[in-house]
């Protein structure tokens, strides 16, 4: 008889409605969980002997469009690659900058002019030069202080390789254990869909360090490989090294040694970059950082401190200063030294001859550094010599273009704002194809509207279902009264 | 993209971002309002502040040239009050000397004698006024005053002159004196510098010179011509004829050197002159500054308030479609 045929089609639809109701449920439960793909199940109709036998959940859909997810992956990688310049820049322009877009060098050295021009109407007054003086020392103070922030940023980009690596490795682990973990569920029939939801969240993570691709095996594991080819995880998770230097200074440079690179399970990745091809995420913008821009900001801020020491040290501004002796800035109480000119900025300083603080005294700056005896009180002519110094045009040490010393000074404000604003022009328009992405990743997300229409649907099957099990029952027992 | 379903994240999503863009615009407008500068100003500048940095830097030079043009303006007006008060001694002298003749007594030349000590003396601490604790007449040894007490210059020459009274060793006595030309003579009347001259700045380009010490020929002649009358006091030897026609000569000669005085006040007048053309040149390269860095970097009031009305409103709409959006879901309806 077709009873126990038509009892078990009926069953069969209510465990599937049930089933359909649970997946219903499990999806508005996860309605706000970023990284969780919608679920869907897939029903065919079941075939036991030759005849129709009800109905059958073949699996549970996770619905996630992998092109989508890829391209979105790659936007986020450029955008925390962009983002990290782009703060570290930022961060850069405010401290050595100053109020209305000047910067703070250029207006240390306004005020220094300004005392000096003060102190060429009074020659004879020591207060005027000892003030002229102090506001020289503090011009050098403020490069001293400019090296210290530029080195410390850095030391900070150093330390957050360290991190990004530290990440990179326990992410890469834990990809690796969740590829096991989801083998062994597929292969048991079980359904291994929150552990793909925790996979991909783990990947997210690790794509922001590097852009990646990600390569589906027919086993359910995955592959990962940055986009330029450097395979991450292949059955087995690659393990970077990275040895973090704690502090840095001007000289210390990964050429120089003082600095190290990656390493990718013990060996060096590129002795020549350092990082290799796993640029292109925030790693890529740390070591960029580290190792190039950070770097160019100090060689110009050196080169203004070898214009500012060679100005103070020429003869032809004071016929005192023979024979290469220190002038009235110095390069740690030294003489210039070309070939020494790495982490200059960071060793400008008063010569102690005319420091006040240190013993010196401030009237040389009339009279001429290394004057044998002090002239006439009234003479205000070395002082103009100086004030004229500083409006001479004079050749860079390295390009030769000849600029005034608040000019040098200027265009070194104006790279430093440069950079800063292409760092956020290149934000902005990464984010702004993050943001399209990501919106349309999160379109494909859970619906909550659409899955209360399912269960709409859900209730009047099981309604059915269940009418077809009443009406079968009440037929048997009709038949139990013959 | 599904073509049944939109996640709810996505609409969540779009809408923070959305607020953000607005809110932030509002900030920065706002603060742009209240501080009348644009906030970002490399980004208003697009990356080219040098020009900018450039200005305010001659700005905040030709404050400081503003500043000390005025010590320099109030040295000069100084000097050319000095220089006024010695005119002055110089005629008073002048006409009291002429009133001696041949026919003077010894008492009357006595008396002109006195006088012209007087003079003397005056002179003598007009040129060694200091101003501000800086002689004006020392050139740059400006913590020296520049001449010897009057009292000190007669008794020194009266003790060079020595027993021959006659005019000639007089007026060598006189000459070595100012000059230190004879052999041995170390101290000379004027102490001060001999070497140069002061320099003050008055411009960023220009540079002026007060070629104007007391050791200045214009202005020793005045001196000297007033010594020869006024060591007669003390010449008991000299004939008295002889008194008479250094007097006669003397004044005289004082009359002669007005002319040299009146040429050194001009000197210094057209020094002041110097000094005032550039302040009002400094002010108006200035002020010029002044605007060209407001039309670089200063906010436009009306703009920037008419475009912070519009983002307020745009916020209030923006919040007004969040709320509404909130609202529309199926479980209202069932």
């Amino acid at each position: 008889m077709s009873f126990s045929g038509a009892l078990n089609n009926a069953i069969t639809g209510l465990t599937a409605s049930s089933r359909l109701a649970e997946v219903v449920s499990s999806n508005l439960s996860n309605a706000l969980t970023e990284g969780y793909a919608r679920r869907s199940v897939e029903l065919t109709p079941a075939q036991i002997g030759g005849r129709g036998g009800g109905v059958q959940v073949t699996g549970i859909v996770r619905f996630v469009d992998p092109g989508l997810l890829a391209d979105r992956r790659l936007a986020e990688a450029a955008l925390s690659n962009d983002q990290r310049s782009a703060d570290s820049l930022s961060r850069l322009e405010t401290t050595l900058g100053g109020v209305d877009g000047s910067s703070k060098l250029i207006e240390l050295f306004a005020g220094f002019e300004r005392a000096l021009i003060t102190a060429s109407s009074d020659p004879a007054s020591e207060t005027r030069l000892a003030t002229a003086v102090t506001r020289l020392g503090d011009v050098a103070a403020g490069m001293q202080d400019a090296t210290r922030s530029i080195q410390k940023l850095r030391q900070e980009a150093d330390a957050a390789i360290v991190a990004d690596i530290a990440k990179l490795n326990t992410g890469l682990a834990n990809i690796a254990s969740l590829n096991k973990d989801i083998l062994r569920l597929k292969a048991s029939g079980s359904d291994p869909s929150a552990l793909l939801d925790m996979r991909q969240t783990a990947v997210d993570e690790v794509a922001t360090i590097v852009p990646l691709r990600e390569i589906q095996r027919s086993n359910g594991t995955i592959g990962l490989m940055t986009s330029t080819g450097t395979t991450l995880l292949d059955g087995r998770a690659a393990v970077f090294g990275f040895q973090g230097t704690p502090t840095i200074t001007a000289d210390m440079t990964r050429e120089s040694g003082a600095l190290s690179g990656l390493t990718l399970d013990g060996r060096m990745i590129d002795p020549d970059t350092g990082i290799g091809r796993l640029g292109g995420g925030a790693l890529g913008a740390n070591f960029m950082l580290r190792d190039k821009t950070l770097v160019d900001a100090q060689t110009g801020l050196d080169d203004l401190a070898v214009d500012l020491i060679a100005r103070f040290q020429d003869p032809q501004n004071d016929p005192t200063i023979t024979g290469g002796a220190a002038g009235i800035l110095t390069d740690g109480n030294n003489p210039l030294n070309l070939i020494d000119r790495v982490g200059l900025a960071g060793r400008i300083s008063l010569n102690p001859a005319i420091d006040p603080l240190r013993g010196g005294i401030p009237s040389r700056l009339r009279d001429g550094l290394y004057a044998p005896e002090t002239g006439p009180v009234g003479d205000s002519s070395q002082i103009n010599a100086w004030v004229k110094a500083l409006a001479a045009p004079r050749p860079d040490a390295l390009t030769g273009t000849t600029q005034t010393a608040p000019e040098r000074l200027a265009a070194f404000a104006e790279s430093i704002s440069g950079l800063r604003l292409s760092a956020q022009a290149a934000v902005s328009f990464s984010s702004a194809k993050w943001d399209s992405l990501r919106q349309a990743e999160l379109a494909n997300g859970v619906d909550s509207d659409f899955e209360l229409q399912q269960l709409i649907k859900v209730e009047k099957a099981y309604a059915a279902n269940a009418r077809v099990i009443e009406t079968v029952n009440f037929m048997m027992q009709r038949l139990m009264e013959i | 993209m599904s073509k049944v379903s939109i996640g709810d994240l996505s609409q969540n999503f779009k809408s923070i971002r959305q607020g953000f863009t607005i809110k932030s615009d509002l900030a920065n407008l706002s603060s742009s309002l209240s501080s009348g500068r644009v906030t970002d100003i490399p980004k208003e500048l697009n990356g080219q502040t040098a020009r900018l940095n450039g200005l305010n830097y001659s700005r905040e030079q030709l404050d400081v040239l503003q500043d000390i043009s005025k010590e320099t303006m109030l040295m000069l007006d100084s000097i050319q009050s000095v220089l006024v008060r010695v005119d002055d001694k110089r005629a008073e002298l002048m006409s009291r000397l002429f009133t001696i003749n041949d026919s003077s007594s010894q008492d009357q030349v006595a008396l002109t004698s006195q006088a012209a000590r007087q003079a003397l003396d005056d002179m003598v601490s007009a040129l060694n006024t200091k101003v501000g604790g800086r002689a004006l007449f020392s050139g740059r040894d400006v913590n020296e005053v520049p001449l010897i007490p009057a009292s000190q210059i007669v008794s020194e020459i009266v003790a060079a002159i020595g027993t021959d009274q006659s005019i000639a060793n007089m007026e060598r006595a006189i000459e070595d004196w100012f000059t230190g030309a004879s052999s041995g003579a170390t101290a000379t009347v004027y102490r001060g510098d001999t070497s140069g001259f002061m320099k003050r700045r008055i411009s960023p380009d220009k540079e002026i010179t007060i070629e104007l010490t007391a050791n200045s020929e214009k202005i020793s002649e005045t001196l000297k011509q007033t010594v020869r009358s006024a060591v007669l006091l003390d010449l008991t030897e000299m004939t008295p004829s002889d008194k008479i026609s250094t007097i006669k000569s003397s004044s005289v000669s004082l009359f002669n050197a007005s002319a040299d005085l009146a040429n050194t006040q001009a000197m210094i007048g057209s020094l002041q002159e110097a000094v005032t053309t550039a302040q009002v040149e400094m002010k108006a390269r200035d002020v010029s500054f002044e605007i060209a860095v407001n039309d670089l970097i200063a906010a436009d009031p009306f703009e920037t308030a008419s475009r912070l009305q519009s983002a307020q409103l745009q916020l209030e709409k923006h919040y007004t479609v969040v709320a509404r959006m909130s609202q529309l879901s199926l479980l209202r309806f069932i």
